[in-house]
């Protein structure tokens, strides 16, 4: 099989479609366990794994699940751990892998399928007492078009998982809340809008909060999107220690 | 005095639910902590300071241990002055050396970073810090088999 | 509880005495020097609070390791209990062993 390539575009991309070995991470509920499937991809210049992994539901098998939407890095939906390491998906070249490429589900939130994890784990870490996406605040006069109720306030976390993922203490310690509700917490700190920040530095400050930390910084490059959890659990541990909050020491 | 008890912690809930969760380390997930494949600088040098930090209480009781033969008065501790100044016995305190120095170095940079002193800046101090401790080992480890 | 932020404060200032000691040495080495070493008033208070910040440290430390293996409530307590008791018969061991060994001088 040959591909046509848009020749302008493709440049030094030429030749045949070559293909590339995916080893799977497959899991379906009441298997005994996990196993890894192996399946041979074509592959062009610009195949992303998602890409690859849409060929494979589509030319191969239709049951294997992944969880994708924007293919743009913004939606975070479609965080793995590729080779080990946690990347998106829908961005990450297949051109810049092995030969073989190994493809599994982010680590430390269990699998419901396939590469699909449970993310209410994850999203259970946040506070419920501080909500973190937040509706924008207008000027005063402006108005939002038709149809449109209010603006919710854009953030940098996209929710993907991936730094809890890619953190050592959470893969031995299910209570540390994680770094992407810790940079969150710091986020509202810089920016409260009204939230009890007694409250929400007292929910830090526990040790199951910013002091699991070890200052890896595995996160902060686990991160597609600048959030840098890592600094952000940092600054926060800087607040509690210069007694920015209520301070609570010794049991 | 709040305590967060488990029934604080949703997610642990939806952890009771099947599936597999897939962790770092080969077999045992303590050895997450340890495990190179696919990691930065960052875990490295945690990897480390861990393993420096447990050979060093380790060592702390070996050394009560030994200090002990003081208790037992001059000829037990000069047997072991003998024992320990044979060659074998300085490149084991070479390794203490580097143990106190990468940990004890270590730990200021996670001191100032970790406090939010400069929560921006881990890798150039790491690197900074290796400087200072390679020039401190290589001075020290000198003086220990030189007989200093 | 923890806090991180204590064992970090305990490493600064073992760190500073640690440097002390490291200074004073300067060749410890028959039974005699090592006896008049701690004899000294100075000495023995430095190395007595060198003890009790190391061990604090260390268990301190331990404890955190321990602590990422993910301990609930009831085992943080009990680790706590295990840190108590290690950590006073260690310094108790310590002092005895300084002590007695001053008293020889
Ligand atoms: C020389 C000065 C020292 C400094 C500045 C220092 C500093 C530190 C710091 C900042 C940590 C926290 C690391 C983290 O949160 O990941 C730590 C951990 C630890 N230290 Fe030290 N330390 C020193 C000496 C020692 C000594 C002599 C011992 C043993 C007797 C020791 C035993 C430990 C242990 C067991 C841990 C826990 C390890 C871990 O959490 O991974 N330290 N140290
Ligand atoms: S902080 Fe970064 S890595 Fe973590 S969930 Fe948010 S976007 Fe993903
Ligand atoms: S599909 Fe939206 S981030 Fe990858």
């Amino acid at each position: 099989m040959r591909i046509e390539t848009d020749q302008r575009s493709s440049a030094g991309a030429e030749g045949p479609t070559r293909t590339r070995r995916f080893r799977v991470f497959r899991y379906k509920r009441g298997d005994r366990g996990p196993r890894y499937e192996t399946f041979d991809v074509p592959v062009e210049a610009r195949t992303t794994v998602l890409d690859a992994m849409r060929w494979i539901q589509l030319h191969v098998d239709p049951s294997l699940a992944i969880r994708h939407s924007c293919s743009h890095a913004s939606c975070g939906t479609c965080g793995v751990r590729v080779d080990g390491r946690e990347v998106l998906m829908c961005v990450t070249p297949v051109e810049d892998l092995g030969r073989e490429i190994t493809v599994e589900p982010v680590a430390n939130l269990p699998v419901l399928t396939d590469l699909v994890v449970d993310m209410r784990a994850f999203y259970a870490r946040y506070p419920d007492e501080h909500p973190l996406v937040r509706e924008s605040e207008l000027l005063p006069g402006a108005k939002t078009p038709e149809g449109i109720a209010t603006y919710v306030r854009y953030e940098d976390c996209i929710e993907c998982g991936l730094c809890l993922s890619a953190c050592p203490i959470a893969a031995t310690d299910d209570r540390y809340v994680g770094p992407a509700a810790l940079a969150a917490a710091e986020r509202i700190v810089e920016e409260r809008r009204g939230a009890d920040l007694a409250a929400l530095l007292a929910w830090a400050d526990e040790p199951d909060g910013v002091w699991r930390c070890h200052a890896i910084f595995e996160c902060t490059r686990a991160c597609p999107s600048d959030v840098r959890p890592a600094e952000r659990i940092m600054t926060l541990r800087g607040m509690l220690a210069r007694g920015h909050a209520p301070m609570e020491e010794a049991r | 005095m709040n305590r967060r008890d488990d029934a604080d912690l949703p997610w642990l809930a939806e952890r009771e639910r099947p599936g597999p969760v897939l962790r770092k380390g080969a077999g045992m997930t303590p050895l997450a902590w340890f495990d190179p494949r696919g990691r930065a600088l960052g875990s490295f040098a945690f990897a480390l300071n861990r393993i420096t930090a447990l050979g060093l209480v380790l060592y702390l009781y070996l050394h009560l241990g030994v200090l002990s033969l003081l208790l037992r008065g001059e000829d037990a501790w000069g047997d072991f002055l003998r024992l320990a100044t044979t060659g074998a016995f300085l490149g084991l305190d070479v390794l203490l050396l580097f143990g106190l120095l990468f940990h004890g170095l270590n730990g200021i940079r996670v001191t100032l970073v970790g406090s939010g002193v400069v929560p921006e800046r881990q890798r150039a101090l790491f690197w900074a810090f290796t400087v200072v401790g390679v020039l401190a080992l290589t001075a020290g480890a000198v003086r220990i088999v030189g007989g200093g | 509880m923890l806090s991180g932020l204590a064992l970090l404060v305990l490493a600064a200032i073992h760190m500073v005495a640690h440097h002390f000691v490291v200074e004073e040495v300067g060749g410890l080495r028959t039974y005699r020097q090592v006896l008049d070493y701690i004899a000294s008033p100075v000495m023995f208070t430095l190395e007595s609070a060198f003890l009790v910040t190391v061990t604090a440290h260390a268990l301190m430390g331990v404890r955190n390791v321990l602590l990422d293996l993910g301990a609930g409530p009831r085992a943080r307590r009990r680790i706590d209990a295990a840190m108590w008791i290690l950590g006073i018969l260690t310094v108790g061991y310590g002092m005895f062993l300084v002590g007695t060994l001053a008293s020889r001088a």
